[in-house]
């Protein structure tokens, strides 16, 4: 579907960039959001603790420091903490200081205590206190109007009422409460939580034992009390989300700008390509010869233009081999023509004797028998090279092949005292298509007989080589180097420029018996021995003897 | 005139030979590339018609080592190859003619009497001595206005002589043109041919076409 290789790349460069930043973004929030959970539980478990240094023991039972409250630094810091704690013994507490009234930064305030029905009489008795003590200090303002006024009536300096509560709240939460977070001494416990209000927001709980102060009989036992502190995580979860709002943008525009300058470098970078391209277009069908310029193209892209050139080189040698082939054909049937023609031409210059057409016929048709077996010759490599040939194998017995064969063409070797001799010892069959192998058989002896001096013999051994059985077929008289061996096999490839003497052998014979060969299973090979005499070897499938 | 034909196809040499023959060539054939170099280094054949692809040696190393002896022999070179550089570097080679098989017999005949007629540097197949007159594509000779009826052979001599008009002929350059290895002649053979050719042609009372210049040889039409 997406065949541009430019989108490709850039598509892909954007998907790996998307996933990275995804992975990047994630982390950096991922870890943002921890650390600053981590401060903000920080601060509320500070928070918490500074409240528990609020309850004090005296001599008269705990009381807790109504006004140290506005000292806490997270209460001057104005962070809305709000917190509740709850006592297993009455605490003590004056009435806070009206200055703390209103102001956002009250949250850490105390607020109105439900145990307000306390009897002033169940305040411990340390509300006989003595002048002068700075415990519980001293408040100079004016009560509060809804304090009920000490029941020992206004004295100078005044006290302020006490009251002895069991839960003590910041002033923000009203009459609600929060979570009780229970937990073992010294140990704190966070939870989220809805606040009050409805506003999402975290706590800490924190349980703590204030000792007695005093030994004695009117000691007081150890409290032992829970604070939570809450705060809302609005803030923090607004932080967070600006934070993640912020990674989001940053990679959707770096992936656009990446994205836009990679579309402009893959173009830049694929240019060479087209040019390349070009000039492939620019190769015609005769262009053969021609190569690609890879000269300026980038690294990458020369290995096609010279993979390419090399196919170009390698169907160049194809189309010349071709070429050659066709300038032979036409050689080799251009011979036995002219000979036609030339002969009738000068038979029918002059009226002659009968003998001497009949001396000329006889040679035309000598010509035509040559043409003939040329055709034939030509037709029967055409199908065997196009695997157009039905092959039918069956097991064959060579030697009787053979001494038929020679008697045909060996017949003008015979006259030139030329020994045909044929060693068979144990008949092996071989499994072959009749009619193919009499066509190797004949060109291998042909061949052999064509070369052969005079009086000189020709051996044809079989034997047995494993799977397979071998005939080899020796004749004297090579004028073949042993490097030139191997390539009469090759379609009218002659030692030399100059054409055997032999009419019929033209350079079909061998490249016949090889690709029969082949297409019965078989090979054949050709070297040249050290007595110079040319040994062709006929390798054939090997057949189950019968019986 | 005297052709050699070197050609490994025995079919077609022998039936050259007997071709060219029967047009009254005298003709020396192998079909050995090697021998077909010795025949034409150590004779003066007037056309050598060479195949390019002989055993022995191929047409082409015959022609070079030829001009490189300095031999000028009409070479007329008939082959099955026809591709235009083989033509080319045949003919650059030194060759005078090139003709592809399968060919017309009169093509060649006709193209080996241009040949013969080059070597002697003339350009019409009629050459005219005097009121001699011979056609040599026809074969016909004419002496003012009367046609003179010839034998083969003193044809052949009267066209050598004529082609050579005004020079001395030595009999050496009669015989080595006329004949052929295969011919066993008497040695007056051509004092014979001569004293026919004279009597066939002259008038009584003129003096003869053909003069002896004694020990030399002949001339034919050495005043006109």
């Amino acid at each position: 579907m997406m065949q541009s290789l430019r989108s490709r790349l850039i598509v892909g460069m954007l998907v790996g960039m998307a996933v990275l930043q995804v992975a990047a973004g994630t982390t950096i929030y991922v870890v943002q959001r921890r650390q600053l959970q981590r401060a903000f539980d920080d601060a509320l478990l500070g928070a918490a603790n500074s409240l528990t240094l609020l309850v004090h023991p005296g001599p008269f039972g705990h009381w807790f420091d109504t006004n140290g409250l506005e000292r806490l630094p997270v209460v001057q810091a104005g962070v809305g903490i709000l917190f509740q704690m709850w006592s297993d013994q009455p605490i003590d507490m004056p009435a806070p200081r009206p200055s703390f009234d209103g102001g956002p930064e009250d949250a850490g305030r105390l607020g109105p205590s439900r145990d307000e029905d306390i009897h002033p009489d169940d305040r411990p008795p340390s509300a006989g206190r003595r002048p002068g003590e700075t415990w519980p200090r001293r408040v100079d303002d004016p009560p509060p109007p809804s304090a009920e006024p000490s029941p020992r009536g206004p004295r100078e300096p005044r006290w302020e009422p006490w009251s002895r509560e069991r839960v003590i709240r910041s002033a923000a939460l009203g009459e609600l409460d929060l979570p009780r977070l229970e937990t073992a001494i010294g140990k704190s416990r966070f939870a989220a939580i809805t606040l009050p209000d409805g506003r999402p927001g975290r706590a800490v709980g924190v349980q703590f034992r204030v000792p007695h102060l005093l030994p004695g009989p009117r000691r007081t036992p150890p409290a032992e009390l829970t604070v939570v502190a809450a705060a809302s995580t609005v803030q923090l979860e607004q932080q967070l989300g600006f934070l993640g709002m912020l990674l989001a943008a940053t990679a959707l525009g770096t992936m656009a700008v990446s994205g836009g300058v990679a579309w402009l470098v893959v173009g830049r970078g694929l240019r060479p390509l087209a040019r390349v391209a070009r000039r492939i277009g620019a190769l015609d069908e005769t262009g053969l010869k021609q190569r690609i310029d890879d000269r300026g193209v980038p690294r990458e892209i020369v290995a096609v233009a010279r993979q390419l050139n090399g196919l170009l080189g390698r169907l160049d040698e194809a189309f010349e081999r071709e070429r050659a082939l066709t300038a032979d054909v036409a050689h080799e049937l251009r011979t036995p023509v002219s000979e036609v023609r030339t002969i009738t031409e000068i038979t029918l210059r002059r009226q002659r004797e009968p003998d001497e057409y009949r001396a000329a016929l006889g040679e035309v048709l000598d010509a035509i028998t040559a043409l003939q077996e040329l055709v034939e010759k030509l037709l029967v490599l055409a199908r065997l090279e196009a695997g157009q040939m039905k092959l039918e194998l069956r097991p064959l017995a060579l030697a009787p092949r053979l001494e038929q064969h020679w008697v045909r063409v060996g017949a003008r070797a015979a006259a030139r005292g030329v020994v045909f001799a044929v060693r068979d010892p144990e008949e092996l069959p071989v499994l072959a298509d009749g009619p193919l192998l009499d066509v190797v058989l004949a060109n291998a002896l042909s061949n052999a007989a064509t070369c052969a001096p005079d009086g000189s013999r020709i051996t044809a051994e079989l034997d047995d080589v494993g799977p397979r059985c071998r005939l080899t077929i020796v004749n004297a008289g090579c004028e073949l180097s042993v490097a030139e061996a191997g390539r009469v096999f090759d379609r009218f490839w002659r030692a030399d420029a100059a054409r055997s003497r032999s009419g019929l052998n033209c350079g079909l014979g061998l490249t016949l018996v090889r690709r029969a060969m082949e297409a019965m299973g078989g090979q054949a090979t050709a070297r040249v021995d050290a007595e110079r005499c040319f040994v062709l070897t006929l390798t054939f499938q090997r057949a189950a003897r019968s019986g | 005139m005297r052709v050699l034909i070197v050609e490994d196809q025995d079919r077609l040499r022998n039936w050259l030979k007997k071709g060219l023959e029967e047009a009254d060539f005298a003709v020396d054939a192998t079909g050995d590339g090697k021998e077909g170099l010795w025949y034409a280094l150590g004779n003066s054949y007037d056309v050598i018609i060479l195949d390019l692809m002989v055993p022995g040696m191929d047409g082409l190393s015959i022609l070079r080592r030829l001009r490189e002896a300095g031999h000028e022999d009409q070479v007329l070179i008939l082959t099955a190859k026809d591709t235009v550089p083989d033509r080319v570097k045949g003919l650059d080679l030194g060759a005078d003619d090139y003709l592809v098989k399968p060919f017309a017999f009169d093509e060649l005949l006709a193209r080996v009497r241009a040949l013969v007629r080059r070597r002697y540097g003339k350009h019409s197949a009629v050459i005219e001595v005097g009121d001699l007159r011979i056609d040599t594509a026809r074969r016909q000779v004419w002496r003012g206005e009367q046609e003179v009826t010839l034998r083969a052979m003193e044809y052949k001599l009267l066209e050598y002589l004529a082609h050579r008009a005004g020079e001395t002929v030595s009999r050496t350059d009669i015989w080595e043109h006329l004949y052929d290895f295969r011919s066993h002649t008497v040695s007056n053979v051509v004092d014979v041919y001569i004293a026919n050719l004279r009597r066939k042609l002259d008038r009584p009372g003129t003096k003869s076409l053909i003069q002896t210049r004694r020990g030399l040889g002949y001339v034919l039409g050495a005043d006109s």
